[in-house]
């Protein structure tokens, strides 16, 4: 059963998340070990299994980035596996102007750290729209480069909250 | 065997016998045990009509006693009265913080940390099963007998070594632990339930020794914690401790302090800090030269400013872990003795904007919690309909190269959870691999807790980098830790050999348990066969059972016979006293079935989610 079926969805990079969230509680409610504390050793077992696939399940999924990759493994691209590297030059520079930029924010520098941060934020919407529209049509390895831009992005977006947390706290 | 007795969807269950199950809130200062009464939750009263224990163990001449009992002994006896065990539990001598603590610790070979007492060495586990005995001898008189289980409470943010010694601490006082629970999630359902309450709520707990920040959301019936963070460091104790810390410094007191001056500094802080919460100043004296000082309030509330402040910083982290505004929240829940501190309500109520949410006392909430939680573990509410998905506190990693740390699982991920992480040999020929399980938020492994050292032996001789080794580091609802290994090109289970970092491992619990007063090690025996058979039994019955419902359906003819022959065989062995056959058995049969299993759970779940249209979830 893949996550998708375990869901009852379709294999779709769309997804409704407020029902995405009703079906796991459902299947939570059902499956999860509380249930099964009176059982013998063995069901406690497997119900552990099944809810720990449920919750593995569910992060996937409701992960626009993970969905996505998901999506392509289920397609036979696995991205992990492949350990490719992104032949996009112009990117990968821009990353390091932006990984740079981040070093050196200060303590006065709130309102520009806003800024930058909503910038980051619109990048990572427009790959969003790009994943969708390639995986629409079927374009795989396009895709593939898409998913690890957006791996990159927010990856970026992980560090300038932990530099936030350290500025600001 | 693994099979899962499901429940249609929209039918009721059988009717059952009425068990006995309780909540504990195993807590630093006090402890408490409550159980459902007549659909009511509340806390079991002792003797004296008390039902805070004070969480003090005292080791006497001629024997041992815990409570009021034993908290007369702190100034009299204190190299032999333990309290505030509860810090001391899953830690080793290097990590613990000995100032102001009048009893003396040594470290056992394990590293592990225990206390010299007059009967012997004893360790954080051990006395905190006295304080579990006391509490379980309570509620067996209260409830008129024997209990089916229990449920404990622990700080959210307790890692995997503090987790594993409050349950084994539990099995050394012979009770069935259901689960362990999160004392801030407890809370939230004693008032979540209360109130039929939906929506993001945050839980702010402050104990006598530890701090816990959990943020939920709430809907229909479902507690789904979001983000939780804490300090288990970090309590009313310490606001003790800066207070004596003060004292010392003004009455010029010079190390080293005996043991009973150090009691009674902390014993006066105590009374201080109590008094400061509605009085503007106190007079501390001491019995020591006559001596005689003021501490106002301003500056009691100055010494305990940057704690107080440490717990906000916390909060604002959980915040932004569980991607939610403050507006957004629908309650703040005040939690555990040390928020009667006014700075405490006032800076909390500051953070968060709005009014703090008390209505439940803070001391027993906790428990009450636990209790609800464990009459539904138990089967007393066939159709409670409330879930609890809690998360894993600290973020779960592996030693890598140059020290680092390679995070397998990040710290709020919904428990359980698994996560395989794959390896490789560096050798030719290379049988056996080290793996350091270490616990924390931190990039190198010095900064953060160290679990476990697993050692990996039987993996087969290849070529440098040919064999795959892949290691599954499996979670559970207790939050627990459990690893497994496979080398995948052979399929040979590798073995794993655990070597808790600060904990007890399996041999000592043993020991301990059969040193114990409370079995001889023929009632252990007596009682692992007992146990035993329930386990054959209950197989037998699941399985004859889903073999009528669903079994020439699901399974091939041949197969079917063969659980039918293999359950016969299990049933005549079970009927015996040979416990390694008995293993067997079961283990076999569990084997044989486990397809069968995942094919009824898939079913099941088709089932699940048919003729329910999502918006009635």
């Amino acid at each position: 059963m893949n996550y998708f079926e375990l869901f009852s969805l379709p294999v779709k990079y769309c997804i409704v998340q407020s029902e995405l969230s009703a079906t796991y509680r459902l299947l939570q409610k059902q499956f999860h070990p509380d249930n099964f504390v009176m059982r013998a050793d063995a069901q406690k077992r497997v119900a552990m299994q099944k809810s720990t696939e449920i919750n593995d399940a569910y992060q996937t999924l409701k992960d626009n980035c993970l969905r996505a990759q998901y999506i392509l493994l289920l397609q036979g691209l696995d991205i992990e596996l492949d350990r490719r590297t992104l032949q996009d030059s112009d990117f990968l520079m821009q990353q390091m102007r932006w990984r740079e930029d981040i070093e050196l924010f200060t303590k006065d520098d709130e309102d520009a750290i806003d800024v930058f941060s909503n910038n980051i934020q619109d990048h990572i919407k427009a790959l969003e729209n790009t994943i969708e529209s390639q995986l629409q049509q079927e374009s795989l390895q396009a895709t593939a480069d898409s998913i690890i831009r957006l791996k990159f992005m927010l990856k970026l977006q992980t560090e300038l909250s932990l530099i936030e947390e350290t500025l600001f706290d | 065997m693994a099979l899962l007795q499901i429940a249609e969807p929209g039918s009721s269950k059988a009717p059952h016998q009425h068990k006995l199950a309780v909540g504990i809130d195993l807590g630093t200062t006090n402890s408490l045990v409550a159980s459902v009464k007549s659909g009511q939750a509340i806390p079991l009263v002792d003797t004296e009509n008390n039902y805070l224990l004070p969480s003090i163990v005292h080791y006497g001449e001629m024997h041992i006693s815990t409570g009021y009992t034993a908290e007369k002994n702190l100034l009299t006896d204190p190299l032999n009265t333990l309290f505030s065990v509860k810090r001391l539990i899953g830690k080793s001598f290097a990590e613990v913080d000995r100032t102001f603590l009048p009893y003396q610790l040594s470290a056992h070979e394990s590293g592990t940390v225990q206390i010299d007492t007059r009967c012997g060495e004893i360790n954080a586990v051990q006395a905190s099963s006295e304080i579990l005995k006391t509490l379980i001898k309570c509620a067996k008189k209260n409830l008129q007998g024997d209990l089916d289980g229990v449920v404990i409470t622990v700080p959210a943010y307790f890692d995997d070594a503090q987790r594993q010694g409050t349950k084994d601490a539990a099995r050394l006082a012979g009770v069935h632990v259901l689960r362990l629970i999160n004392e801030p999630t407890a809370a939230a359902i004693a008032y979540g339930l209360d109130a039929a309450q939906e929506g993001v709520i945050a839980v702010y707990d402050l104990g006598g020794g530890t701090f816990d920040i959990s943020i939920l959301r709430l809907h229909k019936g479902v507690f789904e914690v979001l983000a939780t963070g804490g300090d288990t460091l970090l309590g009313g104790d310490d606001f003790d401790v800066q207070i004596a810390k003060w004292i010392k410094e003004k009455a010029n007191l010079v190390d080293p302090l005996s043991p009973k001056l150090q009691q009674e500094l902390l014993k006066t802080s105590r009374k201080a800090k109590q008094v400061l919460s509605d009085q503007p100043n106190v007079t501390i004296t001491l019995s020591q030269d006559n001596f005689s000082i003021v501490l106002t309030k301003i500056q009691f509330e100055s010494l305990i400013a940057p704690l107080v402040k440490k717990t906000i910083r916390a909060c604002k982290r959980a915040m932004k872990d569980a991607n939610v505004a403050l507006a957004e929240l629908v309650e703040v829940v005040m939690v555990g003795g040390s928020i009667r501190v006014p700075l405490v309500k006032e800076l909390v109520a500051a953070y968060f904007k709005r009014e703090l949410l008390t209505s439940i006392d803070p001391d027993t909430v906790v428990a009450i919690g636990a209790a609800i939680q464990a009459d539904i573990l138990v089967g007393n509410k066939p159709d409670a309909d409330m879930l609890l998905l809690d998360v894993l506190p600290l973020s779960l990693g592996l030693e890598t190269m140059g020290d680092l740390v390679e995070k397998v699982i990040p710290r709020n991920t919904t428990i359980p959870v698994a996560r395989a992480q794959e390896f490789t040999t560096f050798k030719d020929g290379q049988t056996a691999m080290l793996i350091h399980v270490v616990q924390g938020e931190r990039e190198l492994v010095g900064d953060c807790r160290s679990l476990a050292r697993f050692v990996l032996t039987g993996i087969p001789p290849m070529a440098v980098g040919a064999a795959h080794i892949r290691v599954t580091f499996q979670v559970d609802a207790d939050g627990l830790l459990n690893v497994s290994a496979l080398e995948k090109s052979s399929g040979v289970q590798a073995h794993i050999e655990v070597k808790p970092s600060y904990g007890l491992n399996d041999n000592q619990v043993i020991e301990m348990l059969s040193a114990s007063h409370s079995f001889a090690k023929q009632d252990l025996q007596a009682r692992m066969l007992i146990e035993q058979q329930v386990e054959v039994k209950r197989v037998i019955e699941n399985l004859t059972d889903a073999l009528q419902k669903d079994g020439l359906q699901l399974l091939e003819q041949g197969e079917f016979d063969a659980i039918n022959e293999n359950m016969a065989i299990l049933e005549k062995i079970g009927a015996g006293d040979d416990k390694q056959a008995i293993k067997e058995a079961l283990k076999s049969i569990d084997k044989l079935t486990s397809h069968y299993a995942s094919l009824r759970m898939d079913v099941s779940i088709n089932k699940a989610l048919t003729g329910h249209a999502v918006t009635d979830i």
